[in-house]
């Protein structure tokens, strides 16, 4: 439980529409600046209590960001596919047996790529060696993303997964 | 399949779950579930009902049409592995039609094994004896 110690505060996930640009443009963002105006690109963070519901109102938050920086619709629903599972994983997985926490989504396009970090604060749990029916979720993120980085640590787990867009 | 019998019945969750229907049509002895909305983890529940019921009459072919799913995640995917797994005598078919159907039934290996049809109609005129996948609009 002490992975909740963040100083948020245990059981009270943040509210759900907490959604703000990223503060911190890496510094060779391609001429891209952070900015809050319409028209610029900004980053996306948000972070929503991890169940099922949340997690279908995250993906729909992704798709339109995704639809607003001009993303090619085929790599759009390819990226909305592989970081709905890692949502997924995180909803079905990462809070088991311990209160429930919640996940943080963020997402950066560069000019020629979008990364997406999915993030929790609870534990990893390795995929089982015989999933049954299931255990589809982490071969599909696999098979989308062209990097993915899985970090669990002991204060909960990041995933990030990189995607070039195609020029 | 001469006597066609529309018995659409609504197989959508209780109200404020309104992200996925299952409409169900009758052709003779088989059966067309048609999905509208997004199949996840939070919706995928009222398809897997709309099975066992439809199943419980053991209908020739069941065809589940995704032609009106925006959206498939893992989970949608397994209540379609399920349908086949528990369909006894019952011949499973699934339409697919757009990208966003058919590429994670690609990424994931199934487009081969879950008798994936590119249109409704090529699903119901398969032949009902030799299930093949993949031979579109003989």
């Amino acid at each position: 439980m002490s992975a909740f110690d963040d100083g948020q505060g245990n059981g009270e996930p943040p509210a759900f529409s907490t959604w703000k640009p990223t503060s911190q443009a890496p510094p060779h963002a391609n001429g891209q600046t952070d900015q809050t105006g319409q028209t610029g690109l900004t980053g996306l963070q948000i972070t929503v209590p991890a169940d099922p519901e949340h997690a279908t109102q995250l993906r729909h938050t992704l798709q339109t960001w995704l639809e607003a920086h001009k993303v090619p619709e085929d790599l759009r629903v390819d990226i909305t596919l592989a970081v709905n599972e890692a949502i997924s994983n995180v909803v079905e997985h990462a809070y088991r047996d311990r209160p429930q926490g919640t996940v943080e989504l963020s997402a950066r396009r560069g000019v020629d790529h979008v990364v997406v970090q999915v993030a929790d604060r609870g534990r990893w749990r390795p995929p089982p060696a015989d999933p049954g029916t299931r255990g589809r979720g982490l071969p599909m993120i696999h098979a989308i993303a062209t990097t993915v980085h899985i970090e669990p640590r002991i204060g909960g787990t990041t995933v990030t997964t990189y995607y070039p867009i195609p020029t | 399949m001469s006597d066609d019998q529309r018995s659409a019945e609504p197989a959508g969750g209780p109200a404020g779950e309104p992200d996925v229907t299952v409409d169900v049509e009758h052709h003779g002895d088989d059966v067309v579930l048609h999905v509208q909305g997004e199949l996840d983890l939070h919706t995928t529940p009222t398809l897997t009902g709309a099975v066992e019921a439809a199943m419980r009459a053991e209908p020739s072919v069941m065809v589940i049409d995704l032609s009106g799913v925006g959206f498939i995640a893992s989970r949608g995917l397994e209540a379609l592995i399920v349908a086949h797994q528990s369909a006894g005598e019952t011949l499973v078919r699934v339409v697919a039609t757009s990208r966003a159907t058919v590429r994670p039934l690609e990424v994931t290996g199934l487009r081969a094994s879950l008798n994936v049809y590119d249109s409704l109609t090529a699903a119901l005129a398969a032949d009902g004896t030799v299930d093949s996948p993949e031979t579109e609009n003989p």
